[in-house]
């Protein structure tokens, strides 16, 4: 291509996008006549122009000092207090996690970095330790243990039992799981949770990605701290309460007061998902769309598992309802209605 | 490093300017602080989705690094266009440096500054445009020193304007041509 002809192809652009939508064609038809490569060089362009509009909206400079901000960095081979990172286990928009030996036990860690800009603000670190060291009293066999928590100057991590297995959401992305397993997961979840429940502690982000399939067991992780759900947010109440779009109760995404009976929402969201093998919100793609989505409503269970039991459905849409006070009022409550499901196998 | 006055600053880049490749390694460090001082702004209130409208601000580094007073005024342009290029120089390394650092291989304790940043679309996105640029360059050279100017020189529409001598309407039809045209350069063979 030469100059001239690049020349003409930015005149034509613009006056292309200056045209409405139903113009455009016309107008390139006739302006470029049968210069065919020239009328595919401009459709195969206007085909980005969407995507333009954001496009270098900042300057590069503002790029880097992002990247700098976000930056928990790939840590691998450091030392994080006694802690030697080993690898990169994963990467969430919340923290960076590394599989890491505890050199003084000598053992496999996991590690979670937290996005050095919480370092900046003295109340979230407050926040952040007291949760911390509420959940750290946690003690079951299917609770994630949370071992310790420090900092090396301006990067705060958690160090928790290191688990090895599959996340439900990997197994729940090659499809739904038979009903007996999803009565057996639900059971050890439900377990879990009754346990937390009554030390006082909410998870507050129950989903599939936060559950780890072991061998023969199951382990919840990421429990009650906030920093983990949505560390790149301002320290405000309401955005403490959020979670994750998708699995977020009414009452969460209203900012309105949380409890138990919000985990008991998210347990319905996750059963649904094992047995259907769909997500409940399919259109909570973001949480503008989950707040516009408030009414919504899943569809029935039976709609893509005809022969689900009624039990199993009552259990589900009674997690789901949209008023805290006519779900399940308690985790031990949720333990009776599984047992009737199971019997009826 | 002691602070550098803003008349260094501005001898570094006349410097530059006049073909003294050294100036652009006592500019460098210069431009790397001004890095963290706003990464550490962004770690505390800044987010994403509502920052920094383009709203006729020069580059901060360049605002706070040069002392405007000192520069006479019909040279304003050309030292928006030559702070431009030397910003372009400097991220472009630092990205790049960044990207391919090799890991050391003893262990040791982590600090903010020498954490290596994650293998970043940001970094990764300012080295594609670096070098898409450098083709742009060659077919449309006006078109691609808007994009200098304004994604590496930070500059805004209007600034723009007035360094390369042409209407803000020409910038915004150029700039949003040349965005077009990088975006399919850039990802155009994974769309296809």
């Amino acid at each position: 291509m030469n100059p001239d002809r690049m020349q003409r192809i930015e005149s034509l652009y613009g006056e292309t996008l200056a045209l409405p939508d139903g113009e455009r064609k016309a107008f390139l038809d006739r302006a470029c006549g049968d210069d065919r490569e020239l009328k595919q060089e401009l459709e195969s362009l206007l085909a980005y122009q969407e995507q333009a509009e954001s496009y270098m909206d900042r300057p590069a400079f503002h790029q880097v000092a992002q990247s700098l901000a976000d930056g928990t960095g790939v840590l691998v081979d450091r030392m994080l207090g006694r802690y030697q990172l080993l690898s990169l286990v994963g990467r969430g928009g919340t923290a960076s996690v590394y599989c890491a030996v505890d050199t003084r036990l000598n053992r496999l860690v996991a590690v979670k970095v937290l996005p050095a800009f919480i370092a900046s603000d003295r109340e979230r670190i407050e926040r952040f330790e007291n949760e911390a060291r509420a959940v750290a009293v946690l003690n079951h066999p299917h609770i994630c243990t949370l071992h310790d928590i420090g900092n090396e100057g301006e990067m705060y991590y958690l160090v928790f039992e290191y688990l090895v297995g599959e996340p439900l959401s990997d197994r729940l992305s090659r499809g739904a799981l038979p009903l007996s397993d999803t009565l057996d997961y639900a059971t050890q979840i439900v377990g879990a949770l009754a346990y937390a429940h009554d030390q006082g502690i909410i998870h507050l982000d129950l989903k599939p990605s936060n559950i780890m399939l072991m061998r023969n067991t199951l382990k919840l992780f990421d429990f009650g701290i906030a920093e983990l759900r949505y560390p790149d947010a301002p320290a405000s109440p309401s955005v403490a309460a959020a979670g994750t779009p998708g699995y977020m109760s009414p009452e969460q995404m209203e900012s309105k007061e949380t409890d138990f009976r919000t985990d008991v929402f998210a347990l319905g969201v996750v059963m649904y998902e094992m047995i259907t093998g769909r997500f409940a919100f399919p259109s909570r793609g973001s949480l503008e769309a989950a707040v516009l989505n408030l009414k919504e409503c899943p569809p029935p269970i039976s709609k893509y598992q005809p022969d689900v039991p009624h039990e199993v459905e009552v259990l589900i849409s009674r997690c789901l309802a949209r008023n805290p006070s006519e779900r399940w009022q308690s985790m031990s409550e949720v333990q009776g209605q599984l047992r009737c499901c199971k019997s009826g196998l | 490093m002691p602070d550098a006055l803003p008349q260094d600053i501005t001898r570094l880049l006349r410097l530059w300017n006049a073909g003294n490749a050294e100036a652009l390694d006592g500019l460098t460090p210069l431009v790397y602080r001004e890095l963290h001082h706003l990464a550490v702004r962004y770690m505390g209130r800044e987010r994403p989705d509502h920052t920094l409208q383009a709203t006729g601000l020069v580059n901060e580094v360049f605002v706070r690094l040069i002392d405007w007073q000192k520069v006479e005024w019909q040279n304003r342009s050309h030292f928006f266009g030559v702070s431009a290029q030397v910003m372009r120089r400097i991220l472009v390394d630092y990205a790049r440096s960044r990207l391919y650092a090799k890991r050391g291989g003893n262990a040791r304790p982590v600090s903010l500054d020498d954490v290596p940043l994650p293998l970043d679309n940001n970094l990764t996105d300012i080295l594609a445009v670096d070098m898409a640029l450098s083709r742009l360059a060659a077919l449309n050279p006006r078109t691609a020193q808007v994009v200098e100017l304004r994604y590496f020189g930070g500059l805004s529409v209007e600034e723009t304007a007035e360094v390369l001598k042409v209407s803000t309407i020409t910038v915004i039809r150029n700039w949003n041509f040349a965005k077009v045209w990088l975006l399919r350069e850039l990802y155009g063979e994974q769309k296809a």
